[in-house]
């Protein structure tokens, strides 16, 4: 609501109060209202730091007059320097059809508060604003008399578009998940998909490698094992050469085949300690290596 | 004590235990939710093509039958029908019913229509000269688009036409209960604009 500070009356409200209790009506303008425009009143009353207002007491939203209804009543209260401040928002809507321009009488009403000294009324005072006629006095002569009149318009139609747009969104998503729930349940067409061994081993020996207990000959047996799976059949050095042929897209890889064989051999036969961290790195390189082909294969 | 980054590992990894564990009846709930919206959303959508269906019919002016189930779009349709053949007790019915289910627009369109049927009916007996007759007719449109312009303040047809209305018949009433000089300024001003003045008088 943009009040600007236009001070329309500044009012002290009874006499014997009038150092304590002061009242003050502003409004965005006091002029150019049309027929059902909503007029913002912030009414301002400051009054001493015990005072208490009575909620009661607050006008009640609803037609005031014949042309004029309170719509809305808001209240906050602060304290300031050592008095009460209740401010009061109040929105009007006018509805007096004006022919000319005139002041039209906003109606003023009583505020009870109660203090030390007991019960008191503030009277906040009526007050004026300016409305506006939205037509001629005399409008040009015309054919009918329902010419003289806004027209009724056209029906609007629904909107058919969003439903339809959203409902296309939502059954690609399902086809899309439909697709995942196939993928994960190896339904057709990916009942072909082979298992990812050195996949599923990179990521082991990752993760056991980050909570630091690696241990080289565990993870080198682990690495025998998923070339086995791979091989289809215990993989010992000999037969490299027979498993590259089959399985040609490890093909790129066979120096760190032999390089692993050959770490293998001296770690289990020629007594060699288990803690050796370039080892372990080359083994965790070579593993992520085979993973790559794997998944290009 | 553990370090930071081991426990967060040992975190992701429990995470990524759950996850395998609980992905496929994930998968199958998404799917299903998915089908499910899919469905709702067609028949939001078939539902808006019936109601556009209806409300084209009754533009190009074929009567459709309405009930209170029906979208607040079609009722208005039918509101704007009734009220362009001056149907207005029926149309009133369905603006009652407007009230309780439609958008602040779609009531305050609804109240708008009612009233200028209304007026429309009151320029009928004030062309023919009977300003007795007129008046209630008036004094309900203006009712009716007082009751607009409550849920629309910015209802700009609603405003004018309000102010047509006004002009025919005005409330007096309300004058002399607040000022008495404003009265006798006007009553002479207040006929001559009168949009069905019977032709050849002064």
């Amino acid at each position: 609501m943009r009040i600007a500070c236009v001070a329309l009356m500044l009012a002290a409200a009874l006499p014997a109060f009038a150092q304590e209790t002061t009242v003050r009506i502003r409004s965005a303008r006091p002029f150019g209202y049309f027929v059902g425009d909503l007029i913002h009143a912030r009414i301002d009353v400051s009054a001493p730091a015990d005072a208490v207002l009575s909620r009661a007491s607050l006008p009640n939203p609803g037609p005031l007059t014949g042309s004029l209804d309170l719509r809305d009543v808001k209240l906050s209260d602060s304290s300031e320097s050592g008095a009460r401040l209740w401010r009061l928002d109040l929105t009007y809507q006018n509805f007096y059809v004006a022919l000319d321009a005139r002041d039209i009488e906003i109606p003023g009403f009583e505020l009870s508060i109660s203090t030390a000294t007991g019960a008191q009324t503030v009277a906040v005072p009526a007050w004026r604003i300016g409305v506006s006629p939205l037509r001629e006095i005399a409008p040009q002569k015309q054919e009918q008399a329902s010419d003289y009149l806004r027209p009724d318009g056209s029906s609007a139609f629904v909107d058919e578009a969003t439903p339809l747009n959203l409902a296309f969104g939502a059954g690609a998503a399902a086809l899309l998940a439909l697709a995942l729930v196939a993928r994960d349940r190896a339904w057709p067409p990916f009942q072909q998909r082979k298992a990812r061994v050195f996949s599923a081993l990179a990521r082991q020996i990752s993760t056991r490698r980050a909570a630091d207990d690696a241990n080289l000959a565990v993870a080198i047996q682990s690495v025998h094992r998923a070339l086995d799976q791979a091989n289809g059949a215990i993989l010992l050095s000999g037969d490299l050469p027979e498993f590259l042929r089959r399985r040609p897209e490890f093909k790129p890889l066979r120096a760190d085949f032999e390089r692993f064989f050959e770490t293998s051999k001296r770690l289990f036969f020629g007594g060699e300690s288990s803690k050796d961290d370039s080892a372990a790195e080359q083994l965790a390189q070579f593993v992520g290596r085979l993973a790559r082909q794997e998944r290009a294969g | 004590m553990m370090a930071f980054g081991t426990r967060i590992t040992i975190l992701r990894n429990k995470a990524r235990a759950l996850w395998r564990e609980a992905k496929s009846s994930i998968l199958v709930a998404l799917f299903l939710a998915l089908i499910l919206t899919t469905a709702a959303l067609l028949t939001e959508w078939r539902g808006a093509v019936v109601a556009n269906d209806a409300i084209e019919a009754m533009r190009e002016g074929r009567d459709v039958a309405v009930d209170a189930n029906d979208r607040p779009e079609t009722i208005l349709a039918r509101v704007a029908f009734l009220t362009a053949r001056s149907e207005v007790d029926r149309a009133r019915a369905l603006v009652e019913t407007l009230d309780r289910s439609g958008s602040i627009e779609t009531r305050a369109r609804g109240h708008y229509l009612l009233a200028n049927a209304l007026l429309r009916k009151a320029f009928d007996h004030v062309e023919r000269s009977q300003l007795e007759a007129a008046n209630p007719f008036v004094n309900l449109a203006k009712r009716e688009y007082r009751r607009a312009l409550q849920l629309a303040p910015d209802y700009w047809d609603a405003k004018f036409n309000l102010d047509v209305a006004a002009r025919l018949v005005r409330d007096f009433p309300d004058f002399e209960r607040k000022s008495g000089d404003e009265l006798s300024a006007d009553p002479k001003k207040l006929w001559t604009d009168i949009p069905g003045k019977p032709k050849g008088l002064p």
